[in-house]
């Protein structure tokens, strides 16, 4: 079963992603911040995609990215980008960082779903 | 009017004193006013906005203006008028006038003390007035703190209801689950499979031991036919014999008869013969008679093979067999109902199936729909943040309000509202906010695709 390291400082979002997530047969890690993510993915964790929010406090979902393609292993990792930000300038910036892809909130679950099978095949 | 005022209309007076009066009178209150100006700009425009700040300002630069210029004016022409009549009167007159000795110095000191102290009870009047704006703006803080907890209290309301409805959905849907499971597995076990398939053998065999049975029965109703047959034949046979037997009697009653008339014909000689003779013929009609009681008898057997046996043997058979067949109904039925009953489990089956199937879309939809609330909590957020700007701006213009002698940095509020437009994150957020300001316009930075892969 393929895990899903899902990273957001919204409960809520965690849960709704989480169920549509849990609903599609994937398995589903969660973190509420930037550093308890990049501890999480420092202590083992090694999932077949990143979903990840772009404000999150001290250690934001760019820095994030940076911090995960540096570790050894994660340089193709999937990681896309889950967030209420619209400009093109981070979406740019995001992308230089290293993620894989764009989402805006609200998104559907359909959408997400369509989308986690592009970037995670067998999923 | 110019003796109010301390002037004197005879003395004339020199071009340098009427400039120096309009001096005084003009530009003294200038700039008092200015410095009362710029702090009524500084308390104002933030509350009220630019416009009616400018409107009230212009109107009152105006007011004062032509206020002090009046008197300027009148100041300089009761001063030419006094040069002119003074002139009139040293032509008249060649002399120095009684009171004319007053040199106006003293008089235009008059008029600058009367215009200062108006000036100084306009600005007491305008620095009170400062004062309880200053008052009103020191109590924002406590109405920006009541506002930002308002917000913190609905942020974190509306999270609980999301999560709660979360929670429901999420249980729903587990129950939705495993009522699907336990059904499929109910429909397709290994042990219902193997009873159902018991049962249908059980029902066939059943079905094929009533058919033996029925053809066993119609076997023994030949077989009893056959037998009554048989027995009818066998005494019709015997009635035969009977009736040879009867023969033999009669024949023998004949040859009795024959032999007593022999014997009478014989005489002496014929009566042992005619004695014979008479004890055949008592045997032939014994014998004849027990022929006819055994001709009865076997009559009477006949009947009741005819009457009796016969139709209890049909009877029994017949019974037989409408029970095999209303047997062989009935495990038909059953069958037949077990049949519809697995039919029907397999369409129930099905059907909800295909139900659950349609409810888990709107399950699926409903828990992506809490998104709205993290969506909410970051504008009120944003909210929050941009009334503790305003907080902080209004303590700023506060303390500059209270102590003028300080040179404190306001600044714009024009230019915190630029901040807070740059902290937008949300495209609905910063188009609302142009369409606030009149720019009813998307902005081009925020039309990208909603989902990107790069």
């Amino acid at each position: 079963m393929k895990t899903v390291f899902l990273v957001d400082d919204s409960a809520t979002m965690l849960m709704s992603m989480e169920g549509i997530l849990t609903k599609a047969g994937l398995d589903v890690k969660k973190a509420q911040s930037g550093e308890a993510a990049f501890d999480t993915l420092k202590g083992g964790l090694k999932p077949a995609l990143i979903i990840t929010d772009l404000y999150m406090g001290a250690m934001n979902g760019i820095d994030l990215i940076k911090a995960v393609r540096k570790l050894p292993g994660f340089q193709f990792l999937p990681i896309l980008m889950l967030t209420t930000e619209s400009q093109q300038a981070k979406r740019a910036e995001a992308k230089a960082a290293g993620a894989t892809g764009w989402l805006v909130k609200p998104v559907a679950p359909a959408s997400l779903l369509q989308v986690v099978r592009q970037v995670i095949p067998g999923a | 009017m110019a003796s109010h005022v301390g002037l004197s209309l005879t003395r004339p007076y020199s071009i340098r004193r009427i400039l120096l009066t309009g001096m005084v009178v003009g530009l003294i209150p200038a700039g008092v006013a200015a410095p009362l100006w710029d702090t009524f700009i500084a308390l104002a425009v933030g509350p009220l906005g630019m416009a009616p700040v400018v409107a009230t300002g212009m109107a009152l630069i105006v007011v004062v203006t032509a206020g002090f210029a009046c008197l300027g004016l009148y100041g300089a022409v009761s001063m030419g008028w006094a040069n002119r009549r003074a002139a009139k009167g040293s032509l008249a007159n060649k002399g120095p006038q009684p009171g004319a000795a007053e040199f106006p110095t003293t008089r235009v000191p008059n008029l600058v003390r009367e215009i200062l102290s108006e000036t100084v009870r306009n600005f007491s009047i305008i620095f009170s007035k400062t004062w309880q704006v200053a008052d009103q703006l020191q109590k924002y803080h406590s109405f920006t703190e009541v506002m930002r907890g308002q917000m913190d209290g609905i942020a974190d309301e509306t999270e609980q209801a999301a999560v709660d409805i979360l929670s429901r959905l999420q249980a729903v849907d587990q129950s939705i689950t495993d009522m699907l499971a336990f059904l499929e597995q109910s429909g397709t076990s290994t042990r219902v499979v193997t009873i159902i398939d018991r049962t249908e053998s059980q029902m066939a065999e059943n079905r094929r031991l009533i058919g033996e049975f029925l053809e066993q029965g119609q076997k023994d109703e030949d077989d009893s036919r056959q037998h009554m047959t048989g027995i009818k034949h066998r005494i019709q046979c015997l009635n035969s014999v009977v009736q040879t037997i009867r023969d033999l009697a009669h024949q023998t009653n004949m040859l009795a008869f024959n032999a007593t008339i022999e014997a009478e014909h014989a005489g002496q000689y014929g009566k042992g013969f005619a004695i014979v003779a008479s004890e055949v013929k008592a045997l032939a009609r014994q014998s004849d008679k027990a022929a006819i009681d055994i001709y009865k008898g076997i009559e009477q057997l006949q009947a009741t093979i005819d009457t009796g046996l016969t139709a209890m043997v049909t009877e029994r058979i017949e019974r037989q067999r409408l029970g095999l067949e209303s047997i062989a109904q009935t495990v038909s039925e059953l069958t037949d109902n077990l049949e519809k009953i697995i039919s029907h489990q397999r369409d129930v089956l099905a059907k909800v199936q295909v139900e659950s199937e349609q409810i888990a879309t709107p399950i699926m939809e409903l828990i992506g729909s809490v998104q709205f609330q993290d969506i909410t909590r970051q504008q009120l957020q944003h909210v929050a943040a941009a009334l503790q700007t305003l907080d902080e701006h209004t303590a700023l213009v506060n303390e500059a309000m209270r102590n003028f002698s300080r040179d404190l940095s306001i600044g714009s509020i024009d230019e915190k509202i630029a901040l807070i437009f740059d902290s937008y994150v949300m495209a609905q957020q910063r188009n609302r906010h142009r369409a606030v300001g009149g720019d009813g316009r998307d902005s081009e930075e925020d039309r990208g695709q909603a989902i990107e892969l790069f």
